[in-house]
């Protein structure tokens, strides 16, 4: 047999025997090892073995036979039982259509999804919850503020300034609109040390001309945080808006956008425990206000004539339409849940195994991380390559290992391309991940790259 | 032989035959429909051209996912490296999830492949492929029907966006055969 022979076999026996060995993170499995130390050693659970249990989904075995490890956060959130319950529960007892009917079910379905919009409001500290509109996710929501304030307020020569790190969502809505007002979009860099936005070259870029600056709270890539007390300032001092994109922040760390001084937040509903199909817009009241209506339809209206119609204030002017009920129901659900437990501890909770596993990843020999060092603060990701290795493969044979991680541009390929490289491998950790989950990641990825050795 | 290819196998009386024995083998009950016409030809194996048949059969032997990674990675390493301005987009494979070119030649009235991908699993797909069509005729390689892939037993190690890729350079090295009619 050839030399390698001795990594494949590693690599296969990972896989099929991951659980056996009682290296795995079936829960069950840890629960009864925990006990029986117990009498030797109490160490105090984490969050991630506190909350596992609400996340069945995560006890199952792959295709190939090895223990899932979930490690796909940033691109979704599983969903904890009462959010899956909060969704079906609408459906078996009291679907209904919402602001519509009089009757029992209607008033019940519009309780509940009204209910849910407080929900978020108090999530975020929103002043009010009628600075709460639901869309369909954050695209949608950036889309809105686009299609209404933007081409509204903005003209020809206007600039708007963002960073080479936005997710598509934050960069084509923008590209759309500078194609219909003529307004320039200005991209800032990285700094070159730590890979974070440059707020140097941003101070630079903005004049009287700037409308509105927008930017990823936190990166899905490199995972760093948006200096937003400066850009905030920044914009201020010229009158701009800004937008932040808050996907990856929201999930993982509290977000009170009453001390941000943004004048929009977008979230996702699916990133933060909540179902696909719903997201939201925050926007200040004052600025809401002055926005038009984007989407035409039942709900936004106030009265409707045959040759014009006046409209809803906000948040109702901007959702056309019946809504995503459940969704929006559920979301509120998913909102409860992590107030629950608590931002903070989530947060706290994702440092500390975020740095694990950059920690762990560093180590590993060939590998390139993306992003600042976690003593400069960062989301619990590590995007990254291995030399020699295309990203696809590695994330091909980590999953015959049961590791569920993202590869390709995520959503990024600007980024991608300023980085220099045509994509990237992510593992993305959430509060339900344990250190297992990372050993497990760690112990794949170096039999992948041996096994990938042999072809060198 | 390729008066056979014109012909469906199954019109044919040996075609028949083998259908027969499938059907009371798996005692199926239902008249036969094109779907399970194909099912039946995947079961009793008769792929052409010969160079395919041959390596969907090296492929079923083979029983461990990893085992089959390992053999497709081989295969990639077999491939003549191909230069760097050759790769223009009209070789490009569309809708694959990594970049590959496959780039077609005819010699002797025969078509061969040369392919170069930055993803060693996509290029010993294409490897895959290569080595099942090259040195066939074009009308052989036209007439090919994607249902081999299945029979590959790589499916529980691709993903559908890998089998997808799969299906996009087969569609364009067929179409690029057909060229050469």
């Amino acid at each position: 047999m050839p030399a390698g022979t001795s990594s494949l076999s590693a690599l296969a026996s990972h896989a099929r025997g991951h659980h056996r060995r009682g290296r795995c993170n079936n829960w069950r499995g840890r629960s009864a090892r925990v006990e029986a130390s117990a009498s030797t050693e109490r160490r105090p659970t984490t969050l991630g073995e506190e909350t596992r249990k609400d996340f069945p989904i995560l006890d199952q075995k792959t295709e190939s036979g090895a223990q899932l490890v979930y490690l796909d956060n940033a691109a979704t959130s599983q969903k904890p039982n009462e959010v899956v319950d909060a969704h079906m529960f609408y459906y078996k007892d009291y679907n209904s259509n919402v602001h519509r009917g009089v009757h029992y079910l209607s008033s019940k379905a519009t309780d509940a999804y009204e209910l849910s919009r407080r929900k978020i409001a108090r999530f975020v500290n929103a002043k009010t919850d009628r600075e709460i509109v639901f869309t369909r996710n954050a695209s949608e929501a950036i889309n809105l503020v686009a299609n209404t304030w933007g081409t509204k307020y903005l003209e020809a020569g206007d600039e708007i300034i963002l960073s080479v790190l936005e997710h598509h969502s934050n960069i084509v809505p923008w590209q759309l609109l500078a194609e219909r007002t003529g307004c320039v979009l200005k991209f800032v860099k990285l700094t070159k040390d730590t890979q974070e936005l440059d707020i140097a070259e941003l101070r630079s870029l903005v004049n009287e001309k700037t409308k509105l600056i927008t930017t990823a709270h936190v990166s899905n890539v490199t995972g760093g945080e948006a200096p937003v007390a400066e850009i905030v300032e920044l914009a201020r001092g010229v009158g701009a808006k800004v937008l932040l994109d808050a996907c990856q922040s929201l999930p993982h760390m509290p977000v009170d956008v009453q001390s941000l001084g943004a004048d929009w937040i977008v979230g996702s509903g699916h990133k933060m425990c909540g179902p696909t199909g719903i997201g939201f817009l925050w926007g200040r009241l004052d600025v809401l206000e002055t926005m038009p209506p984007w989407m035409g339809g039942g709900e936004m209206i106030q009265d409707v004539f045959l040759e014009r119609s006046t409209y809803a204030e906000p948040p109702g002017r901007f959702e056309a339409g019946t809504p995503a009920i459940a969704e929006a129901i559920a979301l509120g659900a998913a909102c409860d849940y992590l107030s629950r437990i608590g931002m903070d501890r989530i947060h706290e909770y994702e440092v500390e195994i975020g740095r694990y596993l950059y920690e762990k990843l560093s180590q590993v020999p060939k590998v390139t991380i993306y992003g600042p060092p976690p003593s400069r603060g960062r989301a619990s990701l590590c995007a990254f390559n291995v030399e020699g290795i295309h990203a696809n493969d590695l994330c091909t044979l980590l999953d015959q290992a049961g590791i569920a991680c993202r590869s390709g541009h995520h959503c990024t390929q600007p980024l991608h391309r300023y980085l220099d490289v045509p994509g990237s491998a992510r593992a993305s950790l959430y509060f339900y991940n344990v250190r297992e989950d990372v050993d497990a990641f760690i112990d794949a990825l170096r039999s992948t790259i041996e096994f990938f050795s042999e072809f060198e | 032989m390729s008066a056979r290819l014109r012909t469906p196998w199954f019109r044919t009386d040996a075609g028949v035959a083998r259908r027969r024995d499938v059907q009371e083998r798996s005692r199926w009950r239902t008249r036969l429909t094109p779907r399970s016409i194909i099912l039946v030809r995947a079961e009793t194996g008769e792929i052409s051209p010969k160079s395919l048949a041959s390596v969907v059969s090296s492929f079923q032997a083979v029983p461990d996912p990893m085992q089959r990674y390992r053999q497709l990675l081989f295969m990639a390493k077999t491939l003549t490296p191909v230069q760097a301005e050759r790769l223009c987009d009209m070789y490009k494979v569309p809708g694959c999830v990594s970049q590959v070119w496959i780039i077609p030649s005819l010699k002797d009235g025969l078509v061969y492949y040369d392919a170069e991908s930055d993803a060693l699993l996509t290029k010993g797909l294409a490897a895959l492929l290569i080595k099942a069509l090259s040195g066939n005729s074009p009308e052989e390689i036209s007439s090919v029907t994607p249902n081999f892939i299945a029979d590959l037993g790589l499916k529980s190690a691709l993903t559908p966006s890998r089998t997808n890729g799969l299906l996009n350079m087969l569609s364009l090295m067929q179409n690029q055969a057909r060229s050469f009619l």
